[in-house]
């Protein structure tokens, strides 16, 4: 087989829904199959995700994002026990008085209560550490919740 | 021995605790208010932690707030330094509750001394000399007040049981003033101090304000070190402190040191603590309180011993023996402690709180500086005005002087007022050269010459 004759009969199997071949002719073996791997390509950034990433990135630099703040000394947690999820994560909207975490010292448990609305951009602190009085708990972006 | 401490405390005395701690190879946590994030006791620990805003009843006196923090600290004792909870027989409840040592006696030590009335009664019993006074509580109503007042002889004091810092006291000169001073003194006392007994005592005229610095060991044994004359006093608040008192012999010190030891053991009193005795102008001495903590002049008598009182303090703690006997003990030199406080005493001591922006402590041979203040340290307006001790030590009363003028003139505190210029103006004084001192010594000899 001539390469102009290969050429011509790949690009004809190709346009078919042949999956694979194998040819046998005047002593020349060709054996062909389609590549089932496609690379996968993620879809371009809408405009609303990277304002989003912006803002979120803007509030953790400090320019709009309001602490919440350790009421005592004592060991923090996330979440109701190690079974349950985090009351609060990153990206969740928050409103003043809902609980996003509890303090335990002395056998006593305080919660932590939200003071503000907005958004939590930063949990700064894991489940179970150890914190002092007027330690970083949470970055909240105060202002989301006010532009809606 | 304990593996870590926490200091419920700040300022100078922290850094003490600290100090002596480290010596021993124990571990530190420092704890503080917001504002005292800058203190020095807070860069010397090993640890810090934040335990609430700056007012001291949410900080220094937030008991839940301290143990929290020796809880997740991992502190297995707990040193009160002086002042703030130091006697407080409830936190020292609460640390043994929690499995945390109180470096300090127990709270029946406390508890015992702390109310004056069950002091008195106490020290009658264990015949350590009392101020002749009135058994138990007075009011106006008792029907043999008059004649108890005549029996002790005019003039007399009131003064409350739970008292102290000079408050809920009045001097009564002649009967005529007798109820109304009780009166008074119950006001106060109730809205110092939440209890308004008062009790009534002979008024010592001249009186010489000489305290005796003792150590208990868990096994009963008491040793007493040279005492502290501490005569010098504005408002009841100690100015200036010397070791030994130019006042005693040898003779009345050996007398007065084995009355101190009865005092302590009287309450089986372990670690450190101080009594006190007023001594009049005919040499008789009276107990009037003891203070069961380490005290702010406690180095005066470290620097004339050679003893680390707060070594002491923590080893005695931790459950070892005294290993010395108050024979033992000599007196190396004479020693002076001016306490220098944030205050402008040109216009009657009012707080100078601010920016210190310049700091040189004086050195050079036996001086000794016991401060938490450096240049650029900013003092807060909410604890108390102390910012620096300078002790001075020499072979005798008139060369220790001399030192004292010497560091006092080194001495830089720049920013702020302190009282470092009347010290200077008393370590000038005829009067105090010659060892003429009692506690009316300040309006007496400094003040009138204004």
């Amino acid at each position: 087989m001539n390469p102009e004759t290969l050429k011509d009969f790949l690009g004809t199997l190709k346009n078919t829904d042949i999956e694979e071949l194998s040819l046998e002719t005047g002593g020349t073996k060709i054996f062909f199959r389609k590549s089932e791997v496609t690379p996968i390509t993620a879809p371009p950034p809408t405009r609303a995700a990277v304002a989003a990433a912006e803002a979120k990135q803007a509030a953790v630099d400090g320019k709009r994002a309001t602490p919440i703040k350790s009421p005592m000394v004592g060991t923090f947690y996330h979440s109701a026990s190690p079974d349950h999820p985090p009351f609060v994560i990153e990206g969740n909207h928050i409103v003043p008085g809902q609980k996003i975490g509890f303090i335990e010292a002395m056998k006593i448990i305080k919660d932590v209560n939200a003071n503000v609305a907005g958004m939590i951009v930063k949990v700064s602190v894991r489940n179970g550490q150890s914190v002092e009085y007027g330690q970083e708990l949470f970055l909240v972006d105060a202002t989301d919740y006010a532009a809606k | 021995m304990f593996k870590k401490i926490l200091i419920a405390n700040r300022g100078e005395i922290a850094c003490r605790v600290i100090r002596a701690a480290r010596e021993l190879g124990i571990k530190t946590v420092a704890i503080h208010s917001e504002v005292d994030r800058e203190c020095l006791h807070v860069k010397m620990a090993d640890e810090s932690i934040c335990i609430g805003p700056n007012p001291a009843a949410e900080s220094y006196l937030n008991i839940p707030s301290i143990i929290s923090a020796a809880e997740i600290s991992g502190a297995d004792a707990i040193h009160p330094g002086y002042g703030f909870l130091a006697e407080n027989t409830y936190f020292a409840e609460v640390c043994e509750s929690c499995g945390i040592k109180f470096i300090g006696p127990s709270k029946n030590s406390i508890e015992k001394m702390g109310d004056k009335i069950t002091a008195r009664q106490l020290m009658i019993k264990a015949g350590v000399p009392v101020v002749p006074g009135s058994p138990g509580p007075v009011t106006i109503e008792d029907p043999d007040l008059f004649k108890l007042a005549k029996k002790i002889g005019y003039p007399v004091i009131i003064k409350a049981t739970a008292g102290g810092g000079g408050k809920g006291m009045r001097v009564v000169v002649t009967e005529e003033a007798l109820k109304n001073a009780i009166q008074m003194a119950q006001a106060e006392a109730r809205s110092s101090f939440g209890n308004e007994a008062v009790y009534m005592e002979k008024y010592i005229e001249e009186p010489h304000h000489i305290e005796f610095q003792v150590l208990g060991d868990s096994k009963g044994k008491v040793v007493y070190l040279p005492e502290r004359d501490c005569s010098i006093q504005r408002r009841h608040q100690k100015l200036l402190e010397e070791s030994p008192s130019p006042f005693l012999d040898e003779s009345l010190r050996r007398k007065m040191g084995k009355a101190a030891r009865s005092a302590a053991e009287a309450v089986d009193y372990v670690t450190v603590g101080t009594v006190e005795f007023l001594v009049d102008k005919y040499r008789h001495f009276y107990f009037m309180e003891m203070n069961t903590r380490i005290q702010v002049e406690h180095p005066v008598t470290e620097m004339i011993t050679g003893i680390d009182l707060l070594k002491e303090q923590i080893k005695l703690a931790a459950g070892e023996r005294l290993s010395f006997d108050s024979k033992d003990v000599r007196i190396l030199g004479h020693a002076i402690e001016c306490r220098i406080n944030a205050e402008d005493p040109s216009r009657d001591f009012i707080p100078s709180p601010g920016k210190i922006t310049q700091f040189i402590a004086p050195g050079g041979p036996g001086i000794r500086v016991d401060s938490h203040v450096y240049t650029g340290y900013t003092i807060p307006p909410f604890y108390d005005s102390l910012i620096a001790k300078v002790i001075a030590l020499a072979p005798t009363r008139a060369e220790t002087i001399m030192r004292m003028q010497r560091a006092l003139r080194e001495l830089t505190v720049e920013g702020i007022k302190t009282t470092a210029p009347l010290h200077a103006k008393i370590m000038t004084n005829d009067y105090f050269a010659q060892g003429d001192v009692c506690t009316d010594f300040l309006p007496k000899h400094v003040f009138g010459n204004e």
